[in-house]
């Protein structure tokens, strides 16, 4: 296996880390290919996590939108309700054939800390989970699902409180004690070996999508949209179709503007590459190499830098980027949700906004599939606060008074 | 009469940019023969919480990569028997590795200290440290295998900071005979061993097997006491000579 796509990637850990990361690669090598990691995953995969996920055709949009075929991927249908599942039971069962007792992860939305608290719940094995305190403060119901799949949550204060502190922090605990624990990734980043087994673990999205359009409409689809935080479910997604004559875009994080601090478009005119939690790639930071703090509406897109093998694609010119700001999003969740009967996580309605951009403008007949990643209920705190702002604070006031 | 040197750390700017000068100053007071100085980086990975939050503290403060210089100079300016610079991959590869490692040679800096950048040298960091003739010293750990420890060797020439124990910097460090075994392993000239050092009794259990034994979160947690920043950091040194 190769340390970079490219230019991108790489091993950038202190040598104190060397060790566990090439027992990971070794485990990858020889546990993952192996007859009992393959029938218990596979059989996990179905069993427990809910796979194969829908392919679900949305006649209302549409029709509404008057141009492709609109097919949505329902990864929110899997277990705990994203595509985060299908990494961390990976992860966590092939820690547990490594022999390891304890596993710990990062999380900013919560929905990988969920995912990898609930593998760890059904495989036995013990669970910390590193979250900002300001991710925290913004996905409480994500902290409550991980306490009760009995995992321990441990707040962040370093930094920006959010999901790159979460990942330092998590390489801080790994690097105090790796022999007994595995570092549950999280995203398709982070020093090799992490960016392979995340997409080994996630390329079931665009293998399935693949076979199940395949099976309805007989032929590939025409653009595939997934959204874009560190990049796991678009690596999923995108892998399968990588060979084939497919758009690809990967929709980023607009935010509420353009400056520092208002987005997280990695993958912007001007890109920067930088070296930063143990991997190379385009990273938000200020001249001098210091990490800019980043904005999205959804927790998990969050984040300042991006995974490899996108920023390499993206670079190829095989991958295209778009963005979709706050505003753009709730829209497109309303939108997806009254006419789809489809209720978004605030990551996924990224890649629906683009869907209403992109569909109108292709042919008839022509075929869009969008990755839903996840489901919105974990949002409802937040979407409602902002769709319903009054009616939602009179309904906390009374919850907090009884 | 100590048979070891002292390599004293401390954050660039940290607590603040008079402080951070005058501890300098305690440095060379108290007889340090050697000062590592820090340019805070926002995502420290090696560091424990207390050099975390400094670093921290110091950029919210308005510390800029290049305001190095000013400490640097301070440094030089005492007579320090060596000055060393200690940093993070992403701001060494901003500012150009070469171009980093030429500025800070001709500025007399002796070491660069780089932990995230590995062995294998992808970015030519040690490579171009040999030609232009500053030392880069890659970081030895006790759990490191014959190979790795070879391949440091290599890279090393003859120079090496060595953590004595696995983990991140600010816990106390117990130094038994393992961790001199280790040392002794890495057959390397000039090592300059260091993480949880705080006490006389662990610089001397160094002696004969290290060049120089590293004070640094020790320093920076007086640093954060709040009293006064130069008496702060002689008496927390003096506790170690
Ligand atoms: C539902 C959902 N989609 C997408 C993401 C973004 O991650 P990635 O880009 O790795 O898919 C997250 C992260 O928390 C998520 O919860």
């Amino acid at each position: 296996m190769a340390r970079y796509f490219g230019t991108f990637g790489g091993q950038y850990v202190g040598e104190v880390l060397k060790p566990a990361l090439f027992e990971l690669e070794r485990a990858m090598t020889e546990i993952l290919p192996g007859s009992e990691f393959r029938r218990e995953y596979s059989h996990l995969l179905r069993s427990y996590a809910g796979r194969p996920t829908p392919l679900c055709r949305a006649d209302n949009l549409t029709r509404e939108l008057g141009g492709a075929e609109i097919y949505i991927k329902l990864e929110g249908l899997a277990q705990t309700g994203a595509h985060k599942i299908n990494n961390a039971l990976g992860q966590v069962l092939l820690a547990k054939l490594m022999g390891k007792q304890r596993v710990i992860a990062e999380t900013g939305a919560g929905q990988h800390g969920v995912a990898v608290a609930a593998s760890a719940a059904k495989l036995g094995l013990e669970c910390e989970v590193f979250m900002g305190s300001a991710d925290i403060e913004r996905q409480q119901p994500n902290v409550f699902l991980m306490k009760q799949f009995g995992a321990e949550v441990h707040p962040v204060e370093d930094g920006s409180k959010t999901l790159k502190d979460a990942v330092n922090a998590a390489l801080k605990c790994w690097i105090e004690e790796s022999s007994r624990t595995f570092y549950v990734l999280g995203s398709a980043l982070g020093p090799y070996p992490y960016p392979d087994l995340v997409r080994e673990f996630q390329q079931i999205i665009g293998i399935e999508t693949k076979q199940q359009l395949s099976d309805m409409t007989g032929r590939l689809p025409d653009t595939v949209i997934a959204c874009c935080g560190g990049g796991s479910n678009a690596v999923g997604m995108f892998s399968a179709f990588l060979d084939d004559p497919v758009r690809l875009i990967a929709v980023e994080a607009g935010g509420t503007g353009d400056k520092p601090g208002e987005h997280a478009v990695r993958m912007g005119k001007d890109r920067t590459m930088g070296i930063i939690e143990g991997y190379k790639s385009y990273f938000l930071q200020d001249p001098d190499g210091q990490v800019q703090l980043t904005h999205s509406i959804s927790a998990g897109l969050d984040y300042a830098g991006i995974g490899p093998e996108l920023a390499y694609l993206g670079d190829a010119g095989r991958i295209e980027f778009a963005r979709a700001t706050d505003s753009d999003v709730l829209e497109a969740y309303s939108r997806f949700a009254s006419r789809e009967g489809l209720l978004c996580a605030l990551e996924s309605a990224h890649a629906a906004s683009e869907v209403l951009k992109q569909a109108p403008q292709m042919e008839k007949g022509s075929i869009l599939v969008m990755n839903m990643s996840g489901r919105g209920d974990k949002d409802i705190f937040i979407t409602a606060g902002r769709l319903y702002p009054e009616e939602w604070k009179q309904y906390l006031l009374r919850e907090a008074a009884k | 009469m100590r048979n070891i040197k002292i390599m004293a750390h401390l954050v660039a700017g940290y607590p603040d940019e008079a402080s951070c000068i005058q501890a300098i100053h305690a440095l060379a007071d108290a007889g340090v023969e050697i000062a590592e100085l820090q340019i805070p980086f926002s995502d420290p990975t090696a560091d424990g919480e207390v050099i975390t939050r400094a670093s921290q503290k110091a950029l919210d403060a308005g510390f800029r990569v290049r305001d190095i210089w000013r400490y640097i100079d301070t440094a030089k300016s005492l007579g320090f028997e060596e000055v060393h610079v200690m940093t993070y991959g992403n701001i060494v590869y901003r500012w150009g590795v070469r171009s980093f490692l030429e500025e800070m040679h001709s500025r007399g800096i002796t070491g660069v200290i780089v932990p995230d950048l590995p062995l294998e040298d992808d970015d030519r960091f040690y490579a171009a440290a040999r030609e232009i003739g500053i030392g880069a010293l890659p970081v030895a750990v006790p759990n490191m295998t014959p190979q790795r420890k070879a391949l440091l060797k290599s890279t090393a020439s003859e120079m090496v900071y060595a953590a004595l124990r696995q983990g991140v910097t600010g816990r106390s460090t117990d130094i038994t005979g393992e961790s001199r075994e280790f040392l002794r392993s890495l057959d390397i000239p000039k090592i300059y061993a260091g993480f949880g050092i705080s006490s006389r009794e662990q610089v001397l259990s160094l002696e004969q097997f290290a060049y120089a034994a590293v004070i640094g979160s020790h320093i920076t947690r007086a640093l954060g006491s709040g009293r006064n920043a130069y008496e702060s950091v002689r008496n927390a040194v003096e506790r170690c000579l």
